[in-house]
């Protein structure tokens, strides 16, 4: 059976998922013995699952709206650095995906077939899964009041 | 160069506005910070050409540029009296473990995030922070030690020995 340096060695790799199934089976063994390594994993268990308990939220809701309302001019350039970079991907890139294509308007081929983007005239962006992407479409309005609105 | 950080922007914001919503519980403050991350990248990108791992990189940056919001805004929230955590339907108290989380060495957040949240092998994250799969083993070990203690020390989680 294993000591208790041994299983200490294999910690990471068992609270990890990492160990096979013999090193597995042999750890548990050890901790169905030894009431000082049982604890220690329970304890650490808990902890994963404490920290496994953050959401992660949802992208989705928060690609809804761009909020402007945290009024720093800093905060107003990152947002319109960034949703520069959004629309750059719309207009520089052609995407993988057509559905990624916007929709409800036409869509300009040329530009792309010419190496220099593309442009839209679409209000509706979807994503690939044809969900709304208010980003991108926030992103693509923006860079256009930018250029002037055309 | 700016298509790859558009390119890395539609790739990855969703990670990292989860990465940064894991440790603020927060729409606006994530949405903060996934901005503040992409133009972090954009100029970086721009000066000093792409990071050797996107992934790791954004990962610790957003962690970190999070943890450091976290901070800011707790010490704020504190002073104006207003609860941050919005965990209470899952039983854990958020700023409990962002502040277990906010404690850690740099390192160990990275790998801690990786493992458990985006659910990577030890191999891989040793490939992200370009540092050795034993080392990483480490930091995911001393890491979980670290806030079992605080978790334990704020009653979150039973701190039996045997």
């Amino acid at each position: 059976m294993m000591d208790c340096q041994r299983v200490e060695s294999l910690l990471a790799d068992y609270l990890g998922g990492e160990l096979s199934t013999p090193e597995q089976a042999a750890v548990d063994d050890h901790l169905a013995e030894c009431k000082r390594c049982s604890a220690d994993v329970r304890s650490l268990t808990a902890t994963l699952d404490a920290l496994g308990q953050l959401d992660a939220g949802s992208f989705e809701r928060s690609a809804a709206v761009i909020p402007m309302r945290r009024g720093t001019w800093r905060q107003g350039l990152a947002y319109a650095a960034v949703l520069m970079i959004g629309c750059m991907v719309g207009w520089v890139m052609k995407p993988a995906d057509p559905a990624a294509l916007p929709t409800g308007g036409s869509t300009t081929q040329t530009d792309v077939e010419r190496g220099g983007g593309r442009s839209f005239d679409g209000a509706s962006f979807v994503d690939a899964k044809g969900r709304p992407d208010s980003f991108r479409r926030n992103a693509y309005l923006l860079f256009k009041a930018f250029r002037g609105g055309s | 160069m700016g298509v790859d950080a558009a390119s890395a922007f539609e790739r990855y914001r969703a990670a990292v506005y989860g990465w940064a919503y894991r440790v603020l519980g927060d729409h606006h403050d994530a949405l903060d910070v996934t901005q503040d991350v992409f133009v972090t990248w954009w100029r970086v990108h721009r000066e000093n050409g792409a990071p050797a791992h996107p992934i790791g990189w954004l990962r610790t940056v957003t962690i970190n540029r999070a943890i450091n919001l976290f901070k800011t805004r707790g010490r704020v929230r504190s002073l104006e009296g207003e609860p941050v955590s919005d965990l209470a339907a899952t039983g854990v108290d958020r700023e409990v473990v962002a502040g277990a989380l906010a404690g850690l060495p740099e390192m160990q957040r990275a790998v801690l995030f990786a493992k458990v949240y985006d659910g990577c092998t030890f191999a891989e994250v040793a490939e992200q922070l370009d540092v050795a799969v034993s080392t990483v083993k480490t930091h995911y070990v001393r890491g979980l030690q670290s806030v079992r203690r605080a978790l334990g020390a704020a009653g979150v989680i039973a701190m039996e020995m045997g």
